[in-house]
């Protein structure tokens, strides 16, 4: 496993446009915290700084590490790849949790922004319990890049789809508002959604004491495992017909 | 070597159709101005039909109904909902008809991407072997991305509206979406100004789309009043967006037509439009004499 975060961290380095989506996303908090200075309104600062890490990991996962099997089918050397006794399937998903952790560094950065650019007061109370869901968060970033790995192998069309999974996404996972604000369906899918727990856990770990931790922390737990098992056979799945010919890589 | 600008190069061969837009190399003669703007438009008209060729190649109808537009639905919602995060019903208002207006501005800045596309692919070599005015042929291959903004943009504001609650005065939307069209050409405008810019340098698209994004949310009255002292301000002025949407709020709230702003949003149009002439048309030369026109 070792040698496959090697080699996508030597791949990572040669292409530095790959970090693009980490640098401008976070440029979106400007809008949210020029917004709370404008309206008075500082005390909500933490709870937007965490709005704009979320969206930066998850674009992160949706535009450049969901793009790494593609990038192999591209440069041929995906079918290559499949002919090797080493698993793909396992140096993929590395390289994909990898590239998606990269994400976690905008958390300190939205801090520092919202602290030292605008003045605002950014207060984390847990700063331990901050750090581990963000991490849970990311692995469940990383989950749905591999479900997109998928989509990407079995779908030309992927590309065009992946702008249309941002914003109803960000929506569905409460990332401002709390999801009891979503009409009644919606909030029922959202309860299912890793990103609403984790996104809600974070902001309470950000206030101060969590009621229900232990509990909160088991669901977001295994609703990042079940997405990661998803992402996971999705890829197999795609995978396997890639190799017995159903899919056609070039 | 004697450098040679595109229309010069050698190989341009006598016996020109009537209507080409540069004069013709060996009698150095230009058509009649009725005759260069019969061409002209040709052209532009031909470059739509390609761009919206390739805009047909990007989506189904299903994919953009049900992905394209309620993303961008849903991204007015999102920025909307600061608002009532706030807990500012007339905030939450005055964000959702701003983002719903901003999306006509922002489709545009698709042809900072699409022009480095042709480099990537290769046919922006064919699209310069155009005898009339390369800058018409790259400004009409964008078209579509125009297109595109102001349809979403105004669906966005017909189900957003009522949705949050959103003022509108219904009668008044023609208006309003004449005025949008206005901002998104004046918008069309700056992009090509910045294609200039990726078409040399094609790592650079996504930081200056990104970042012309955030300068209009920040500047342009789409998240906050329009900043009107320093140099904030004076950017302001100068930005696509900025008179048009202040004119379509006033529309939208049952008032008359500012022909101020309307005048103003015109002028910025022109402004970026000149400017997007020369610095696009320097672009594309200097690639052309460095040789370094094709990526592929």
């Amino acid at each position: 496993m070792l040698h496959f975060m090697r080699a996508q961290a030597q791949m990572l380095m040669r292409s530095p446009q790959l970090f693009a989506t980490l640098v401008v996303i976070p440029f979106y908090s400007l809008v949210f915290f020029h917004f709370l200075k404008a309206h008075h309104q500082g005390e909500l600062a933490t709870t937007t700084a965490l709005t704009a890490f979320l969206m930066g990991a998850w674009s992160h996962a949706v535009f450049v590490a969901s793009q790494a099997v593609d990038d192999d089918r591209a440069q041929g050397t995906l079918s290559l790849s499949l002919l090797t006794p080493t698993r793909y399937l396992l140096a993929l998903a590395t390289r994909t949790l990898l590239t998606t952790s990269l994400a976690l560094p905008v958390l300190g950065e939205m801090f520092l922004v919202g602290r030292w650019v605008f003045g605002l007061p950014i207060r984390v109370e847990r700063p331990g319990l901050t750090l581990l869901v963000a991490a849970l968060v990311t692995a469940g970033v990383a989950a749905t890049a591999l479900l997109m790995s998928g989509l990407m192998i079995l779908v030309r069309a992927a590309r065009s789809l992946q702008n249309a999974l941002t914003y109803p996404f960000y929506l569905l996972g409460g990332l401002i508002l709390p999801i009891a604000t979503l009409p009644e369906p919606l909030r029922w899918i959202a309860r299912g959604f890793f990103l609403s727990w984790g996104a809600q856990l974070l902001r309470d770990a950000a206030a101060g004491p969590v009621p229900e931790l232990g509990a909160r922390l088991a669901v977001l737990c295994a609703l990042v495992a079940l997405q990661m098992a998803a992402g996971l056979w999705a890829v197999r799945r795609v995978l396997s017909f890639v190799r017995s010919g159903r899919v056609v890589l070039q | 070597m004697t450098e040679l600008a595109p229309e010069r190069l050698p190989g341009r061969v006598p016996g020109r159709p009537r209507g080409d837009l540069a004069p013709d190399p060996l009698s150095g003669r230009r058509a009649s101005p009725l005759v260069r703007l019969r061409a002209a438009a040709r052209q532009v008209a031909y470059g739509a039909l390609a761009s919206f060729q390739d805009y047909r190649a990007m989506f189904t109808l299903r994919t953009w109904l049900f992905g394209w537009t309620v993303r961008l639905i849903c991204q007015v919602l999102f920025f909307a909902s600061l608002g009532r995060l706030v807990g500012s019903p007339s905030a939450e208002a005055y964000l959702a008809f701003g983002n719903a207006a901003i999306l006509g501005p922002l489709g545009s800045l698709g042809v900072v991407s699409s022009t480095v596309g042709e480099r990537v692919s290769g046919t922006l070599e064919f699209l310069l072997l155009s005898r009339g005015s390369t800058f018409l042929v790259l400004a009409s291959r964008g078209l579509h991305w125009m297109a595109d903004g102001l349809l979403t943009s105004t669906i966005a504001l017909c189900v957003v509206s009522p949705l949050l609650g959103v003022p509108l005065h219904w009668a008044a939307l023609p208006a309003i979406l004449a005025v949008l069209c206005l901002s998104t050409v004046s918008c069309y405008c700056l992009a090509l100004c910045m294609t200039s810019i990726s078409v040399r340098r094609p790592g650079s698209r996504m930081y200056l789309t990104a970042g012309t994004t955030i300068v209009l949310m920040l500047l342009a009255g789409v998240t906050t009043a329009v900043p009107q002292a320093g140099a904030a301000g004076l950017l302001a002025r100068i930005l696509p967006l900025t008179h048009g949407l202040s004119a379509a709020r006033t529309l939208a709230a049952g008032g008359p037509l500012d022909l101020g702003a309307v005048a103003g949003e015109a002028a910025v149009a022109a402004g970026w439009g000149l400017l997007a002439w020369l610095l696009l048309t320097r672009a594309l030369r200097h690639t052309v004499r460095t040789g370094s026109l094709s990526l592929r």
